[in-house]
């Protein structure tokens, strides 16, 4: 048995030389490899998030706009990458500028190749997983553009959305920007990333009017449904693996393991936001609503982005359980409003991130906001309501800054060159009238 | 008495003397026009009980047009006594202006196949003419096609008892929904002891086979009550109905199927919904109380329906289903909430029934 013993241990350090022999510059080395390893994983777990989007969008809307809809996102995630790559990023992370406001340096990043000994993992990779975000928030974006904007009205947004609205509100949280400074706590993004979105989508769809067909002259609205509800829950499930990267990957180190409790509070509040979606709509309605459901995971999943970091694990269930519903209701809301949200983005992105960001100012835990190091303890552990009251003022202050940049750029774009295609473009479909090919030729005809 | 009321009484009686279609539509029209104005809305139960007389009146008046025109065409006099049934809503006396025929024929068994084979033809060319008679003032045709000239609706009295024993065993869903159906028949016209073997028999064999029952639950049950737990109403959520509650199908129905299962339960064959809850009564299937909300609920159901109101499509009148609440009073939608809870309530009763009663 000794031998054996002895055998085995010999074997390990011959296969982990290191674990035996490693100097302390070595650990170091490892030690951000292995980081940046994680960084990189949780950039791709991110970066096909868009294929969750993809499916969300298509699925949700009609067959006759099915290849358009997919194929915008693929381009525009490649030219917002130029556009984050030209501007975007500096905007974020560069140095100088309107102290507070943005930074304006590291145009056109040229990263060092590899790490820099004592600055953590290289700039490289942690510029893939902050662009990935930013793509992220121009697809909530789209959302408000869905079955009605000019192909035009995509390259347009994607160059002012990329370049200066979201990398100024992400400056002022994530980049040491003066909500950083108020202690604002928004740990991956339900405000940076998902209000924001969710902001741009709801000017957009103010902007563009509602689909034909999707109100009566009486004001009552009528249902479009999607074109397959199928890919609408592949799209979740994708989205929710996603989600993995984008919350337990912004911990952008592996360090002690913590990326595995975001995690966890991530799991838990999907679950509960999901479950809670089901039930409220089975209440309300009478009858369960897929589509509910499907909405209610990704409200918890948008509302503990923010909180993922900073809250107890029953915290997480309550977050998620209160994101499920405030979704259910808020998508009936928007239809009283006479508001066309076709993917949902105002109700999941918006209404979920402001109640997630919120939700930080009531259950951040003390130990957490020292762990992470932002902020402070929220309402119901003894913080008073100061975090509160800073949550809700980066949630207006980025909710009105993106509604106002926004609706400039829609709205100057709108009289300069036109931003909602023709009533019998709209008809006929995008796939036909922006691109000449049908995404599904066997099953329309141009006749329709 | 106030003279639109009276107008509706004289046509009433008018309408038995009429010897022409035309005529008894106009008469029709004339008694619609004369119950919109009249002050009867306010009392329901009566307004049912007069809207069917004149349902009644006008359906037998049609039958007897009929056979005068077999008569006239040389195919002369029934070969047997027959019996016309109404069913569905006319079966229950629950029509509105704006029902369609729901209608079945049972004729005497004759000796000879022979003969049998004649008298079907002749019942079948009877019952078409009925039907057309009927379109011609005002009846849209069954979209199930329970009519009397379908065949499977017109047959001498014995074929009627096998084809209900047939659908007993078959049990699916559709036999399942005849023998539901049946349970609401009416004589209307004909010779009642011919009815009386057909339901006698009816009552007996369903007795027999108590395995339909709980399928009878499975039929109906899905149709829900259109309230939700927290007691809120249950409205449309998308297109030209938006924001109205479908009365027939979300209280009215709902509420008929319990009533009508609870009857054939225990054997009762009153057909109309409101006779129905007094038998039960009588027979302590309720309480006081119990009795009195059920009542009144389908009364309001009832109610509503005829404020739903009615068209005139193509010729025929067709009853709207959908009441948009904007369009009540804020008693009325309140009690209407706690009508359809109390439609809620009957429809676990008779579950809870059924599963206990079964032990």
């Amino acid at each position: 048995m000794l031998k054996k013993t002895l055998l085995a241990l010999g074997l390990i350090s011959m296969v982990f030389p290191l674990a035996a022999y490693a100097s302390e510059a070595d650990i170091a080395a490892i030690s951000v490899g292995l980081d940046s390893l994680w960084v990189m994983l949780a950039f791709i777990l991110v970066l096909l998030m868009q294929g969750g989007f993809i499916l969300l969008e298509a699925g949700s809307t009609r067959m006759k706009n099915a290849g358009h809809v997919a194929g915008k996102t693929i381009f525009t995630v490649g030219l917002a990458a130029i556009v984050y790559w030209a501007v975007g990023y500096g905007v974020i992370f560069g140095t100088g500028g309107i102290p507070g406001f943005m930074a304006f340096s590291d145009f056109f990043l040229t990263p060092p190749l590899t790490a820099i000994e004592g600055e953590g993992i290289p700039t490289a990779v942690f510029f893939l997983f902050q662009f990935a975000f930013a793509a992220i928030s121009l697809s909530i974006a789209w959302g408000g553009f869905a079955e009605r904007a000019k192909l035009i009205s995509y390259v347009v947004f994607t160059l002012f959305y990329v370049s200066f609205i979201y990398p100024i509100v992400a400056h002022w949280i994530w980049g040491g920007g003066w909500l950083a400074n108020h202690g604002a706590q928004d740990f991956a993004g339900s405000t940076v990333v998902h209000l924001t979105g969710a902001t741009a989508a709801l000017v957009a769809t103010l902007l563009l009017k509602p689909r034909i067909g999707k109100f009566n002259k009486d004001g009552s609205p009528n249902e479009i449904l999607g074109h397959n509800q199928v890919f609408t829950a592949l799209s979740v499930l994708i989205l929710w693996v996603g989600w993995f990267g984008f919350n337990a990957g912004s911990t952008v180190a592996i360090d002690d393991g913590f990326f595995a409790y975001v995690g966890f509070t991530t799991l838990i509040a999907s679950g509960a936001g999901g479950f809670a979606a089901l039930i409220i709509s089975w209440i309300v309605g009478g009858k369960s609503d897929i589509t509910a459901t499907l909405n209610g995971v990704l409200g918890g999943l948008v509302a503990i982005t923010a909180s993922c970091a900073f809250v107890e694990p029953w915290a997480a269930a309550v977050i998620g359980l209160i994101a499920g519903i405030l979704v259910f209701y808020s998508v009936k809301m928007f239809n009283k409003l006479k508001i066309d949200d076709p993917i949902y983005a105002l109700s999941v992105h918006g209404m979920a991130g402001i109640w997630g960001t919120l939700a930080n100012g009531l259950f951040a835990t003390p130990e957490l906001a020292d762990k992470v190091g932002v902020g402070q303890a929220g309402l119901f552990y003894g913080g008073g309501i100061k975090q509160l009251w800073v949550q809700f003022e980066s949630v207006a202050v980025a909710f009105v800054f993106v509604f106002a940049a926004s609706f400039i750029v829609l709205y100057v774009m709108k009289l300069l060159v036109g931003f909602r295609v023709s009533e019998e473009q709209e008809i006929v479909g995008l796939d036909l009238s922006e691109h000449g090919v049908y995404g599904y030729p066997e099953q329309l005809t141009k006749a329709e | 008495m106030d003279v639109d009321l009276k107008q509706c009484e004289s046509l009433l009686s008018t309408i038995e003397e009429v010897s022409e279609l035309s005529l008894l539509r106009s008469y029709r029209h004339q008694f619609q026009q004369a119950f919109e104005h009249s002050n009867l809305v306010y009392d329901v139960v009566r307004s049912n009980e007069i809207i069917n007389k004149m349902h009644d009146r006008l359906i037998k008046r049609s039958i007897e047009i009929a056979e005068k025109e077999m008569i006239g065409e040389g195919l002369g006099p029934p070969p047997s006594p027959y019996c016309y049934l109404l069913l569905g809503s006319g079966g229950r006396q629950e029509q509105t202006f704006g029902s369609d025929q729901d209608s079945a024929l049972v004729f005497a068994d004759v000796a000879s196949s022979e003969d049998q084979l004649l008298a079907q033809q002749y019942f079948m060319l009877l019952a078409n003419k009925i039907v057309q008679n009927l379109q011609s003032i005002g009846y849209s045709p069954c979209d199930g096609k329970v009519q009397s000239n379908v065949e499977m609706w017109c047959k001498p009295v014995s074929d009627w008892i096998n084809q209900i024993q047939n659908w007993i065993e078959e049990s699916n869903w559709e036999s399942i929904r005849y023998l539901l159906i049946c349970s609401d028949i009416r004589s209307i016209h004909g010779d009642t002891s011919i009815f009386d073997q057909l339901q006698n028999n009816f009552y007996r064999l369903i007795e027999q086979n108590s395995h339909v029952y709980q399928r009878m639950i499975d039929n109906t049950v899905h149709h829900r009550v259109m309230v939700n737990v927290f007691g809120q109403l249950l409205t449309v959520k998308y297109g030209e109905h938006y924001g109205s509650i479908d009365i027939k199908y979300g209280a009215y129905i709902p509420f008929v199927n319990a009533i009508r299962w609870l009857s054939i339960r225990h054997n009762i064959k009153a057909t109309s919904t409101l006779a129905r809850l007094e038998q039960l009564y009588l027979k302590k299937q309720f309480s006081d109380d119990e009795y009195l909300q059920y009542r009144r609920a389908f009364i309001q159901f009832l109610s509503l329906r005829l404020q739903a109101g009615f068209v005139e499509v193509n010729d025929y009148f067709e009853s709207y289903s959908m009441i948009n609440p904007k369009s009540l009073d804020k008693h009325q939608i309140n009690q209407l909430k706690k009508n359809l809870q109390v439609g809620r309530k009957l429809q676990k009763h008779i579950q809870y029934f059924m599963r206990h009663s079964s032990r």
